[in-house]
């Protein structure tokens, strides 16, 4: 029998960025708060003797053990699901802080277009634009409603760059594509000379080039909170890496210590949670059963609120797991639980090799980039193009290693031998790459649910993970990786590779290669009951006092980097929240 | 941007790490075998001999690591630019990685292995990842043998004893999934396997084994470590190439002064000896293009140290 705890305000399931926002808004708020982790503890300290690409990056030690627990992963719904063994082409984070201690820190808006997106489309093009299986829908907030936490969001972090919408006027050395802002709370990033030349060539055909937004800290930082931190010495060791200055925006060197300075935030690591404990005929959820696993002890934790706060797909595996909300079928369309499962589409790309430069590209930061948003979004006019959105094309300077990268021009004839070991070795500091981060649309049979077959360590269902590209996916990538050419030219390169395929064997999805943590969908948020699992507030339909943020509430996925909208959401969220205790019962 | 600046009240920015004990001890090296790796391996086999030293070995069997030697050859030559991966130590960084050394990769540690298996001969998509119930010191064990049968059967002999150009029609063979003598792994699926290894051998941190001398970094001109808190802000702007002679992580170890453990002095000893003629110093290790010497403090070591 589960030993039942005194119960508290409100449990916070996972303590990365979500889990860590909330918890701390609510502790500052004179809320009892817990946040349940299955990972340990960490922090700056740990990070000192971690520039070793072997050993963080290729073998993992900040990820997942998938040993414990993985999904499964098919193509199609008629294929037979297998297990993800190994890590690949996500990374799921361990630990306090979750993935937001191995992050990069590129920090974006999405586009005022994105959370009206079935809307704009609809309205700019007619119905035939959206192909039937495109289950495209608005996200029930607008830009300008969700502005005010993407600013607290950025101020708790600090992230650095240069407004190109400030409060609706143009900044030249913004991007003018993006919703209206504030200024950002630090200058950009230094731009380095091959950041300058991607800037220069695509001014030069027309485009707007700046300086893409950072959580790495351009200068010396300190938030609200009382939070300093020091400016970024583009070290090159961030993805896949904690900063050992505390330079990169991470949940223990932000909100985690300003949780438990109120000390009414409770961090209690190690422990898994296994089930929300749901009563389906009161509409709300009572507390989280979770095991302790240093001796194995189960637990009910009761709580007024419940806020799922896992990594995305997780939190999804533990609404399934708890029976809360109708699980998606894709054969009839109905059920809102694992619908809309999108990922990142980085097959549209483009390098230059040029012989007579040499770029000090081991020197970095995880977001230190120049991009252009022109092929982003709708900012440019879809009517004579078969596909919808599009995706920012940018160069990144993020310190690059030498064992993951090794260049081979279009001209190589195998990836091995003494051809190959002349080329990547030659092109190792010489080559600029390109890419579009294209936006994903969800598709009927892109979904999540539980696996028949395989279990984790406890027993429990895997995940299942029913994901392929579509045309509008291949279309894109074809499109983007041109525009993504037309920039590498006018870089001026000695020779140039295009990429305009989506990413995998057989231009279907692949688990293996490394695409991006960027793991969107599943328990998305909406205006209509039928069509989404949360509310504007994150909060559950079928559980009132149950707020679910994190990428799994977005509805389709942009063509940014998730983390800036997973921040406001769960600043959102935590506003929902601090409403409810007022006035419990659904928000909106 | 706030109006007025926040009281500190944590402060991230001037925190001395330098002597906290017992914060880094488990996020340092890979334990003890890195150690006989370097204090054996490195100072045993002198730079030039490719030979393998079987008392070097902890999971290959003599035989086994001639043949990983010879085929990683072929993927990594010796050349104009530099030493291949015999001589960069390769053999002795997959055998470490098998043995599970580094966090347990060998032995899958982190893997899910639960069946049921439904491997690739039986319907598994290679998009679906590595689906064998091998994990990859078992499927290096296997497809060894598979590999010198093949050779034995297509072209008479031991992979070792073929010409270089039999080694690498046998190894597009492997890549083209030819051979049919393989069970639970591709051919292709343990080639890619094999290759990554390889790479991860000849760029690895020496600490691991491979890398040797840091000769594989040389060649990219990579620095690897920038240090325990180390920095490039004032280099990020700058044009022009700046050449940094490499550092490994073990030198940031002994910076911070941290314990590695019951082996940590012999790691010393064997790090001194083995590559890291230029110390520990924390001033600057580059050379500036064009600027005054004097610029640039702390070694001005080139491409022929150690």
């Amino acid at each position: 029998m589960p030993e039942v705890l005194d119960p508290v305000d409100v449990v916070c399931v996972g303590v990365g960025w979500t889990g860590g926002i909330i918890g701390k808004e609510l502790a500052q708020d004179g809320k009892q708060v817990v946040g349940i982790e299955r990972g340990g503890e960490r922090g700056p300290e740990d990070y000192l003797t971690m520039h070793n690409e072997l050993r963080y990056a290729l073998r993992y030690e900040m990820m997942q053990d998938l040993s414990k627990g993985t999904l499964t992963f098919r193509n199609e719904p008629n294929q037979k699901a297998l297990p993800m063994r190994q890590l690949g082409s996500f990374l799921p984070g361990k630990g306090v802080g979750g993935a937001g201690v191995h992050w990069n820190g590129q920090t974006w808006r999405f586009l005022p277009y994105d959370f009206e997106i079935r809307s704009r489309t609809l309205d700019r093009y007619g119905p035939e634009k959206i192909p039937e299986d495109m289950q495209l829908q608005d996200w029930g907030i607008t830009y300008d409603e969700l502005r005010p936490y993407y600013r607290e969001f950025e101020e708790m972090t600090g992230i650095s760059g240069a407004a190109g919408n400030l409060n609706g006027t143009i900044q030249e050395e913004g991007n003018p594509f993006e919703g209206p802002r504030n200024e950002y709370p630090t200058q950009p990033m230094i731009t380095s000379p091959v950041l300058g030349r991607f800037m220069e060539a695509s001014a030069s055909v027309g485009l707007h080039p700046f300086m893409a937004p950072s959580a790495n800290l351009s200068e010396a930082y300190t938030n609200s909170d009382g939070v300093a931190r020091g400016p970024c010495q583009y070290c090159g060791y961030c993805e896949r890496f904690g900063c050992e200055w505390g330079a990169k925006a991470d949940p223990t060197v932000t909100v985690l210590p300003s949780a438990q300075e109120t000390g009414n935030f409770e961090l209690r690591t190690q422990c898994d949670a296994r089930r929300l404990v749901y009563d389906e005929q009161e509409g709300r959820v009572t507390g989280v059963k979770y095991v302790d696993t240093v001796d194995n002890t189960v637990y009910i934790q009761p709580a007024e609120v419940v806020a799922l706060t896992a990594y995305g797909l997780w939190n999804v595996k533990l609404l399934l797991l708890s029976d809360i909300g109708e699980p998606y079928d894709p054969e009839t369309g109905e059920g809102v639980v694992g619908k809309n499962y999108c990922y990142q589409n980085f097959g549209g790309g483009a390098a230059g090799y040029f012989d007579d430069e040499e770029w000090n590209l081991y020197m970095g930061a995880g977001a230190l980039g120049a991009a252009v948003d022109d092929w982003n979004g709708d900012n440019f006019d879809h009517t004579d193009l078969d596909f919808l959105h599009g995706g920012n094309i940018a160069i990144s300077q993020t310190g690059k290693r030498p064992i993951a990268n090794n260049e081979s021009p279009p001209n190589i004839e195998k990836e091995w031998g003494a051809e190959f070991k002349r080329a990547s070795v030659k092109y190792h500091n010489s080559t600029a790459s390109i890419s579009a981060q294209g936006a994903v649309l969800p598709h009927r049979t892109n979904y999540l649910d539980l696996d028949p077959t395989y279990t984790d360590e406890w027993g429990d269902p895997l995940l299942r993970m029913t994901f392929n590209w579509t045309e509008q996916d291949r279309k894109l990538a074809e499109f983007e990786g041109q525009r993504c050419a037309e920039i590498i030219e006018a870089m001026g390169p000695t020779k140039m590779g295009v990429g305009t395929e989506v990413v995998g064997e057989g231009g279907n999805y692949d688990i293996r290669p490394y695409q991006s943590t960027h793991n969107t969908g599943g328990a998305v948020m909406g205006s209509d009951p039928n069509q989404s699992v949360v509310n504007s507030y994150l909060q559950c339909w079928d559980a009132e006092n149950l707020f679910v943020p994190g990428a799994s509430a977005f509805a389709h996925n942009s063509g940014y980097n998730p983390t800036g909208t997973v921040g406001a959401l769960a600043y959102r969220a935590a506003d929902g929240i601090k409403q409810y205790f007022k006035r419990p019962g659904m928000l909106g | 941007m706030p109006e007025e600046q926040p009281e500190t009240r944590f402060d991230f920015t001037r925190r001395s790490f330098l002597g906290r004990s017992g914060l880094a001890g488990g996020v340092v090296l890979s334990g003890h075998a890195a150690d006989v790796a370097r204090g054996e391996v490195q100072q045993d086999t002198p730079n030039g001999d490719t030979g393998v030293d079987e008392d070097a070995l902890v999971q290959l069997d003599i035989d086994q690591a001639r043949l990983v030697q010879a085929m990683a050859e072929r993927i990594y030559p010796s050349d104009e630019l530099g030493p291949g991966a015999a001589e960069l130590g390769v053999v002795y960084f997959i055998d470490r990685q098998l043995a599970g050394l580094s966090n347990g990769w060998g032995e899958g540690a982190n893997w899910y292995m639960e069946p049921p298996f439904v491997n690739q001969f039986e319907g598994a998509t290679l998009n679906q990842g590595w689906q064998s119930n091998l994990v990859p010191q078992e499927a290096y064990e296997f497809a060894l043998g598979w590999i010198e049968e093949y050779a034995s059967n297509e072209f008479g002999g031991s992979f070792i004893d073929l010409s270089t150009e039999q080694q690498d029609e046998l190894l597009t063979a492997l890549e083209n999934d030819d051979p049919d003598n393989f069970r639970s792994v591709k051919p292709s699926e343990f080639f890619t396997l094999f290759r990554t290894n390889v790479l991860e051998g000849v760029y690895c941190d020496p600490t691991y084994g491979g890398n040797r001398n840091m000769a594989g970094w040389r060649m990219k001109r990579f620095p690897g470590s920038p240090g325990a808190l180390g920095s490039y802000r004032e280099l990020i702007g700058r044009e022009g190439f700046i050449r940094i002679p490499p550092r490994s992580v073990e030198d940031d170890v002994e910076s911070t002064g941290i314990e590695t453990g019951s082996s940590s002095s012999n790691s010393a000893n064997s790090s001194e000896s083995a590559t890291h003629s230029h110390g520990h110093s924390h001033g600057p290790r580059y050379e500036l293009e064009g600027e005054q010497k004097d610029e640039a403090q702390g070694d001005s070591e080139e491409d022929t140290d150690a």
